[in-house]
Order: structure tokens, then sequence, then C-alpha cells
């Protein structure tokens, strides 16, 4: 490896990881679903598993869009993406409970909300399909 | 599904799409493993595979009968040294033996855990866990964590059934992930100390929310599972209950945790010969005080061992910074009976993928006085005393940790580790001298590097 190629890596290895960010990241539920609004207190606890009902009482289908991951929880806790996954592995593997399931996108998760009465999912953009429903937003 | 091999065979189980830039890596990565001990193979193997193929933990889980199974696991790949002499440092009093001096080792800290969770229904579940660490036969042989049925009645009430862990832990219920800690391992001096942590029964948690957070009740019971090596003797638990109970408060920021259980050991025959061999010695020597001393401790002995625990703990987290303390009273009523405590803390930054660290722990276990003056007429060459000597401090502890270190999360499911953990050990039931006896006072660093991951 040449050197400046070098340095550029070690200054690589301490600049924070971040994924792509989005100006606002909104969550959403099916329309049909009962719920007009979330809180934020709400939406931290049923996306770190501490409750697994919907307010409406049903089970919650929690849904993650990958590469916006990292900014969703920096937005909703303050915390960087390594310690919620550090706090999924403590959850997962002490048989509490299991992680969100993860779509590649944020079409994706506004598909599975479409078709899904109990399914919640943040996502980068409002939703043109009316059968989602924004129950929350989440500023940069 | 991991292969544990310890040949070139195994080489050809190796995932087709562990990734390496070239065929010549790819031939050098199985030439390496190849004449490692199988079970670090398996464990360098499995971190390559969660490496190169992370989205595999999000892939939908396949759906057999109607059932939703998911596998997954983790692992650690962990180094220590140190140098000092007569020395073996340990992680858990239930590891046969511990890190020697000036040799690096790839055992103490090593482990790998695979679990698979099959959702039955919408609120029954299964999951089981085996682990695979060097544990009190000094072997690799996996063994069960976690195996239980789950039913989630609703966010207030949920029960499991089957093979559980006391809920003693503030990073999570298991001390083997080490993917979910912040430092390369809980507490030695307390934690460590605490390897009677498995039961079979069952566990009721009731929730509810109280402010801004979750208020959680839990209560179980069971009969106990685990082991302790301790002076060249395991002591496995042979017949045992398991009960207690733990209170967590879980906010925004602010955790906080109360816990109280009792690990009863109904039938032990440690000390099976000592009675009659005081009273014999005792009838040699009539109307003297040593004769009622005698009587007294031969009496007092009995073959149930009551460990009982008192614990508190909160955490902290605010944006990067983090916070910990614990702390436990604890009690042994294995002869002649042991009381004591055991604290800890840790604050970490994170900064980015970096997240450095400072921890401290403490743990002190003292034998209750039992007085017995042995004539030297009925010992002339002191057997009796250095025996009862022994006896008064066989489990005795006061040790002291410091450590600091590093973690980078160079990657979504994997940590890379440095620590250095300064250990002033007045008297110590975890490490042991070469001989495989607990030792007696102590100063060393132990200096460790881990890869922890999951799957």
């Amino acid at each position: 490896m040449r050197v400046p190629t070098f340095f550029a890596v070690l200054f690589a290895l301490f600049l924070p990881a971040r994924a792509v960010a989005a100006a606002e990241l909104v969550l959403i539920v099916n329309r049909d679903s009962g719920i007009s609004s979330l809180s934020r207190e709400q939406v931290s606890h049923l996306f770190l598993g501490r409750v697994k009902m919907l307010p409406s009482g049903a089970r919650a289908n929690v849904v993650e869009v990958e590469p916006l991951r990292a900014g969703f929880y920096r937005r909703l806790l303050g915390r960087e993406i390594a310690e919620i996954n550090a706090y999924w592995a403590r959850l997962q593997f002490s048989g509490r409970t299991q992680p969100p399931s993860r779509v590649s996108d944020s079409a994706s998760a506004i598909a599975r909300v479409a078709e899904d009465l109990q399914a919640i999912a943040f996502v980068d953009t409002v939703p043109d399909d009316a059968r989602a429903r924004v129950v929350l937003r989440l500023g940069p | 599904m991991i292969y544990v091999m310890g040949s070139r065979r195994w080489s050809r189980y190796l995932p087709s799409h562990v990734e390496s830039n070239t065929a010549h890596g790819r031939e050098r990565l199985i030439s390496v493993l190849a004449v490692m001990p199988g079970y670090l193979a398996a464990i360098v193997a499995t971190a390559a595979f969660a490496l190169s193929a992370p989205a595999l933990a999000d892939e939908p889980p396949a759906a057999v009968d109607g059932v939703r199974w998911k596998a997954g696991g983790f692992g650690t790949l962990g180094a220590a040294w140190h140098d000092e002499d007569d020395t073996q440092f340990r992680r858990s009093v239930d590891q046969r033996r511990g890190t020697r001096a000036n040799e690096l080792d790839l055992g103490v800290d090593s482990t790998l855990g695979v679990q698979v969770h099959g959702a039955l229904a919408p609120r029954w579940s299964v999951t089981a866990q085996a682990v695979m660490n060097q544990g009190r036969h000094g072997d690799w042989g996996p063994h069960l964590v976690w195996g239980f049925v789950k039913h989630v009645h609703s966010d207030e009430f949920e029960l499991r059934a089957g093979r559980l862990v006391t809920d003693i832990y503030l990073d999570g219920d298991s001390r083997h992930v080490g993917y979910a800690y912040t430092a390369v391992r809980p507490y030695a001096d307390v934690y460590g100390r605490l390897t009677y942590d498995n039961f079979d029964g069952l566990d009721a948690t009731v929730q509810h929310a109280l402010g801004n957070g979750l208020l959680r009740f839990k209560l179980f019971g069971g009969r106990t599972r685990g082991s302790v090596f301790l002076n060249q003797e395991e002591h496995p638990v042979k017949i045992g209950r398991t009960f207690g109970a733990t209170l967590d408060w879980i906010g925004p920021e602010l955790s906080l945790k109360l816990s109280w259980g009792n690990m009863v050991s109904t039938r032990s025959d440690a000390y099976a010969a000592l009675p009659p061999t005081l009273r014999y010695l005792a009838s040699l020597a009539p109307g003297t005080d040593f004769a009622g001393q005698a009587e007294a401790r031969a009496s007092e002995i009995t073959g149930s061992n009551r460990i009982a625990y008192l614990g508190a703990a909160v955490g902290w987290e605010r944006g990067p910074f983090s916070l910990q303390l614990m702390a436990t009273d604890m009690s042994m009523t294995v002869y002649p009976r042991f009381e004591g405590w055991g604290a800890g803390g840790a604050a970490a930054y994170r900064v980015g993928r970096w997240k450095p660290y400072l921890t401290w722990s403490r743990s002190i276990l003292d034998a209750v006085d039992r007085a017995l003056d042995v004539p030297p007429a009925l010992d002339p060459h002191g057997q009796l005393r250095s025996l009862w000597q022994w006896v008064l401090g066989y489990t005795r502890h006061d040790q002291t940790t410091f450590g600091m270190g590093v973690r980078y999360d160079f990657a979504d499911n994997m940590a890379l580790k440095l620590q250095a953990d300064r250990i002033d050990a007045k008297r110590s039931s975890s490490m042991l001298d070469d001989h495989g006896y607990v030792t007696g006072p102590r100063t060393l660093t132990v200096v460790t590097a881990t890869l922890d991951f999951v799957f």
C-alpha cells in the first residue's frame, strides 16, 4: 500500500460511521391499523423491543430500512448504530426478543406497511400510497 | 451449521461465499485454519462467515409447516496475556485452567454460540442456544445455555419454561455474548464467581408503563445448573434449586435494576468426613476446650450450600456517554459460611466507530471465624490445623481490578477490543497457581484483545 493511501485509510478509521442522511424520517403504519399518531416514547419502546403490541392491541410487525437505520436511531434516541446493534445482540441472545425485520429501501417498507395492518416502519419520504399513514415525524 | 474439526478435512465445509480477493488468499486462509485447534478454527471460520455475509441476518425467517425458524449466533476470538509467574488468570471460576504467564492464551475468552429461534404462533416461540467455550472439563464441548418455550400473553405478561439463565447481568442475561458488552468481559471479580447461573424451570415477567419508562418485575425458579472448579476439583451442582426476583425500570436514558436470588445445593459431600473426625478427636480429649469446639464445629457442618445475593444496578446513557454502576451483597452457607460483597462500574464515550472505556470492580468474600484450637498432642504434625485453615480459606476472595480499553466497531456486526486490566488480589479464588490451586496475594496486568461478532 502506498504511503498516501495508508494515511487516507488510517484517517478514514477515525471518521464516524454515517449512513446516507435524509432530511426527515417519518414513521408509518397501515391506514386501517386504528393508530393516528404515536409518541417518540411509544416508537422507542416498539423499535427497542420493549413492547410487542401496537396501541391497538395487535402484535406489531416492526420493520427497519437498512440504509436509514443509523439516521433513525440517532434522531430517535441520540445513539450511534453500533450501540443499537450491541443492544439487540443483548436481547436476541438472551432469549428476550428478536430484532425487527429489515428491508432494503423505503419503497419496500411502504409496500410492507400498505399490505400489513400490524406493520410499522420508518421511511425517508411521505408515502404516496394512501394505505399508509404517517404517525410521527423525526426531523434532522 | 458450525462444524468443529481438527484437521484439514474440515476445510471442505467452508461456506463457498467466504470472501477473499484472490484464490491465493482463500488458499492461505484454509491452510492457516487447518493447523489451528479445531475450536479456534471454528470460531475463525464463523467470524469470516459473519464478516462476509452479514445480510443473512436480515433475510426473512424460513417457514416450515407454518413455523418460522431463524438461526444465528455469536462468537469471540480472544487472546490474553500476562507475565505474572505461577499465576493462571481465569475470567470465571467454572474454567478448569486460565492464562499462564508469558503465554498468549486463545482459550480463556474465546466462545462460539449458536441459536435457533422458532415462531410457532403469534404468541408462542421456542429458542435453543448452545455455547462452546473452555469450561470446567478443560475441553470445548458445547453446552445448552438457553432452551425454552415462551408465551407472550400481552406486553404486560410473558412466561418462559425450560433452560434459563439467572437475570443478574446488566448487559443482557448472558455472560457469553461478548459483542453485547462494551468491555471484553463482564466484571470477572463479581460475575466470574457466580457460575451457578443456569437453571431448568420457569420465569414469569410482568411489565407496565411507569412515568416515561417501563417497570418490569420477574419471578424465576427451578433446578440449578452450573459448576465451579476450585483447587483441582470440579463442583457441579448435584441437587439444587434456584429462585429469585428482579425489578427493573427502563427509561429513555436511565435504567435501574434490583435483583435478589438464591441458589441452593441440597447435597454436598465436600466435608462429609469432617464431623466424624472431629467427634473422634473430641473423644480423645474429653472435658477440654478443644472437645467443646470440635463438637460445636461438627454440628455446624451440613451438606447444603445456599448462595444468596441482593444487588442493585444503574445504567445511564445520554448521547455518546454511558455509565454503569452495580453492587451486590453475597453470602454462601458452605462451611464455615462466607459473607461479602461485590461492586463494579464502567464509563465509556462513543466517538463514531470508537468507544474508549474505563472499568473498575471489587469483590470480597470472607469466612466467618470458627475457632478450633487443636492441642499439639492430638496433631503433632500440624495436619489438622493446616486442614482447618484450608477449610476456612477455601473460597476466600479479595480482588480489585482496574481496566481500560477501547472498542472499535469496524462492521455492523463485529467489533475489536483491546483492554488492559490491573488486578490486585490480596487473595483470589478466581486465579489459580500453576498447580491448579487458588492463589495467595497477586498483582498482575492482563492484556486482552478480542474480536466479537454476531451473525
